[in-house]
């Protein structure tokens, strides 16, 4: 039996090697995988976006194989999930960000961003060409690049009568026809809830009381409600004045319209801004201005589905059934922390 | 040698349990430190915002909805863990495999799928109206019922599983016994049955009333507007308002109740564990006959009707080619084309990147699982007291329920506070920290399952512990753990959190894919990407065969 004992050390320093080796071969395709993705040259700039920006179908390779070719300065897109991610991300990093510029906030995130103090002001050429009334910013720390209206979006197919205003929806005749999205958790839910409150000032909680019974299905996000009024699921969605411009380009369809509501709209403003802790502030500076001249511009239609900030840029034939008779209300949620819930609760119980 | 042995194995233990509280840390360190020296006037708001009228209530629907979900559960899947214990009959291994389904299915897939079907223009909903039965129900899909009804059919397969398995070990002698002494079926099913099946029917239903407490996006699309949940509020806190320490509060206070829960999990998994072990060589299991074969071809239709018809037709959308001019559509191949040219092929990329991300993730997970699992039987075999092998296990059992009882929403912001560049690499870690604890539980149930006296034997002839481990153990645990990956390969490849919250860095891979397309308009190309990522996680579905693993 005694023989055994050299073999059972033996067999020891094996099975040990056995997991030895299997961490070895896990750490290896780690370290590859974390070797893979640093970028060692530094004349490129570093943007932080949301993902639908970099996708296949947003502008974001486009923008950057035209820079580059203008230019010669390389983009590195770093996506950092969705809008809101984008901005915890930011205030999280604070000024030891490793980018020189963010793309991807907008008119509801942009007081937290400007307060942290991580955005520096931009001088740029192109400025006059924005709308004036996209000009958030008064120190131009955060730049317009894109815009749309809150519409509620009409499936022309369906037999109800489209409404023509806010108040319209809270009819017996709609009950049940509406999916809204979330003023918690998402964007255009919290520009209805700035709409209403644009519109109904001190009565808006007596509004979404009396809206209540219309409302079918209230989604976390823009995607899922969207996705549900084009299965069919309700004739009148929220959405953006342009969302039939999508139908019009894709699926030569006019099915689907946009209607204009007489109170006017609230709008979603999309902003660029430059880090602080940027340290190639004079490219990011130029790379701003190019992306709200009106050759980046026009990219920006097709693949964001929003008006384009700059007024002189031409639109694509898509956006032809876009309604332009669309008033923009100046519109912010009063509080933002307290109101979304104090609506999604009026809601809760309406529905109940 | 011996105390070597054991503080590796031990350290193991301890490095998973940092894994799941690690990013929790994190998290709490990054919500408090913006906060400076104000530190005590930010104490009441956060005791404050844990009481306020909204908190309560979301706690409440939280407890409801998670309660009837279970209870539903358990009602649908108990006779399927009937029929797969006590009957031999074709399909008995795919109801058993079902289980992965909860595992694996990203939640926007399990939306559009039950959307698909059950929705006003669904499947389900037309051949009702065919029948005659139109436009009952209008807008039940989304209140409570249509939540609990979502929940209930996605998560009933894991009672098949967990509740099935035991059952079929277990001998009928005792239920027989009854029988002679005049009991009826039904008391002698009470008597004989019941008590040795409770732990797995309890433990199946604290998973799933867990699984159900944190569901976010399936409790917001069907429950939106009968209430709210603790998750919302943690959600909307870390990304609308930046409020970290209302997020961190909530989030304490919905562990907290997990928690207990997750301690009942604990309880009822060890005291299965032991129920499991007198059990003996399982009763042989009959082919069904006149009356049992109508019950199982009754239930089969009830199953395929309102848990597989979703699933076909997510399915069959990614094969329907739409013209919506004049609403007509065919079948075709064209979604799946879109992504596979073009400029780059998007599928294949986001496939391989899918694939190499998830397979270190499952690797790593196995590993560490395993190492987990092995850590808290050896010890039996050294001769430790039974009142210390129990307190192993029961470590054990807590430690591998631990993560089932955070917040996704603060794991997945605690990672990347934690680790703030090269995605990619955190997206394995975070995904790891996902799936291990799958992996640990399952191989647990292999091993003590495993015949000791094979071991024991490989001693007496002079081998060590460490070697009749490899040695025989391992053989006999091999298949364990390559199902145990498998599993942990669906797990992580379904996982949609990690990646949507931490941005996928510079590889996109299908979980992505998907909801970038869905937030591009492109529902019927995302259902392709769906299937696509249905056919990589149903991996699971053939390669997850034992019946001794418990999920």
């Amino acid at each position: 039996m005694r023989k055994t004992h050299f073999r059972r050390c033996g067999a020891s320093r094996k099975s040990r090697g056995v997991f030895l080796s299997a961490a070895a071969i896990l750490l290896a395709a780690v370290s590859i995988l974390a070797t893979s993705c640093q970028q060692a040259e530094t004349k490129n700039l570093t943007i932080w976006t949301y993902d639908s920006f970099v996708s296949e179908w947003g502008p974001g390779a486009g923008l950057a194989k035209l820079y580059e070719q203008k230019t010669g300065i390389k983009i590195d897109f770093v996506s950092k999930g969705d809008g809101g991610a984008l901005l915890s991300a930011i205030l999280a990093g604070g000024k030891n960000i490793d980018a020189d510029l963010v793309i991807g906030l907008d008119n509801n995130l942009a007081s937290q961003a400007t307060a942290s103090g991580l955005f520096s002001a931009a001088k740029l050429p192109n400025l006059g060409k924005i709308d004036s009334k996209l000009l958030i910013d008064n120190k131009n720390r955060l730049i317009p690049y894109d815009y749309g209206n809150f519409a509620f979006i009409w499936d022309s197919q369906s037999k109800i009568t489209p409404p023509a205003s806010l108040e319209d929806l809270t009819k017996p005749e709609y009950s049940k026809k509406i999916i809204l999205m979330d003023p918690r958790t998402s964007t255009p839910g919290l520009g209805f809830l700035a709409w209403t409150q644009a519109v109904y000032k001190d009565g808006w909680k007596d509004y979404w009381k009396r809206l209540a019974p219309s409302i079918l299905v209230m989604t976390p996000g823009w995607d899922t409600g969207y996705g549900l009024f084009t299965k069919g699921e309700a004739p009148l969605v929220l959405s953006y004045s342009t969302s039939p411009a999508y139908h019009k380009a894709y699926e030569k369809t006019e099915r689907y319209k946009a209607l204009v509501f007489a109170e006017g709209h609230s709008a979603q403003i999309e902003l660029a801004g430059i880090l602080t802790s940027s340290r190639h502030k004079k490219d990011a500076e130029k790379f701003l201005d190019f992306l709200v001249s009106e050759e980046a511009q026009a990219l920006l239609p097709e693949t964001q589905w929003m008006y384009p900030a700059n007024v002189s840029t031409p639109l694509p034939d898509s956006f032809s059934v876009v309604p332009k008779n669309i008033v923009t209300l100046k519109a912010s949620v009063v509080d933002p922390v307290n109101d979304p819930e104090a609506a999604a609760t009026i809601l809760a119980d309406g529905a109940r | 040698m011996r105390g070597r042995d054991t503080s590796l194995l031990w350290s193991f233990g301890f490095l998973a349990a940092a894994f799941s509280i690690a990013p929790l840390v994190a998290f709490s360190f990054s919500a408090f430190a913006g906060m400076g020296k104000a530190d005590a006037s930010k104490t009441l708001p956060l005791l404050l915002a844990l009481v306020s009228p909204s908190t309560l209530s979301a706690l409440r629907f939280s407890l409801v909805q998670a309660a009837l979900s279970t209870v539903l559960a358990l009602l649908v899947g108990f006779p399927g863990a009937f029929f797969v214990a006590r009957y031999d009959f074709r399909g008995r291994r795919f109801f058993m495999a079902l289980a992965a389904v909860p595992f694996c299915l990203p939640a926007i897939l399990v939306i559009l799928s039950f959307i698909l079907y059950y929705g006003k223009n669904g499947y389900f909903s037309l051949i009702l109206a065919r029948l005659g039965y139109g436009s009952k129900g209008e807008g039940l899909l989304y209140s409570i019922w249509g939540l609990v009804f979502v929940h209930a059919f996605y998560n009933f397969p894991i009672v098949i599983q967990n509740v099935g398995s035991v059952w079929a070990k277990m001998s009928r002698s005792r239920e027989e016994a009854a029988r002679t002494l005049g009991a009826g079926k039904f008391r002698s099913f009470a008597a004989g049955t019941l008590p040795y099946l409770l732990p797995s029917i309890l433990q199946s239903a604290s998973l799933i009333f867990l699984f159900c407490f944190f569901s976010f996006t399936i409790v917001l699309v069907f429950g939106g507007l009968a209430g709210s949940t603790l998750e919302v509020g943690i959600y909307r806190a870390i990304r609308f308002t930046n409020d970290r320490p209302k997020a961190l509060a909530l989030a304490l206070l919905q562990t907290a109740i997990a928690l207990l829960v997750v301690g009942a999990f604990a309880h009822f998994d060890r005291k299965n564990a032991d129920a499991s072990k007198d059990f003996g060589n399982p009763p042989p299991r009959h082919r069904p006959r006149s009356f049992s074969l109508l019950a199982i071809g009754a239930y089969s239709v009830l199953i395929a009707v309102f848990f597989l018809g979703p699933l076909f037709a997510l399915t069959a959308e990614a094969f329907t080619v739409r013209y919506s001019l004049a609403g007509e559509s065919r079948f075709g191949l064209e979604n799946f084309a879109r992504l596979l040219t073009g400029p780059a092929p998007l599928l294949l990329r986001a496939a391989g990147s899918s694939l190499s991300l998830s397979g270190l993730a499952a690797l790593a997970a196995v590993i560490l699982g395993f190492s987990v699992a092995a850590s808290s039987h050896n010890g039996a075999r050294r001769g430790q007291t039974a009142k210390a092998f129990g307190f192993r296990v029961s470590m054990n059992s807590w430690i591998t329920a631990l993560p089932l009882a955070l917040s996704p929403a603060v794991i997945s912001a605690g990672w990347s506070a934690l680790m703030d560049s090269s995605g990619e690499l955190l997206i394995v870690i975070g995904q790891m920290a996902i799936a291990w604890p799958f992996v640990a539980r399952s191989l647990s149930a292999a091993f003590s399952s495993l015949d000791r006296k094979r071991n024991e034997a490989a001693r007496t002839l002079g081998a060590s512990p460490l070697q009749a481990m490899i040695r025989v153990d391992a053989a006999l645990i091999a298949p364990s753990v390559a199902s145990a990956a498998a599993f942990a390969f669906s797990i992580t490849m379904g996982d949609a959190n990690i990646p949507l919250i931490l941005g996928g860095g510079k590889r996109e891979t299908l979980p992505l894919l998907l909801y970038r397309l869905t937030s591009s308009y492109r529902f019927s190309e995302a259902c392709a990407v769906g299937i696509v990522l249905a056919l990589f996680t149903s991996v699971a579905f053939f390669l997850k065969e034992r019946t001794h693993e418990t999920p």
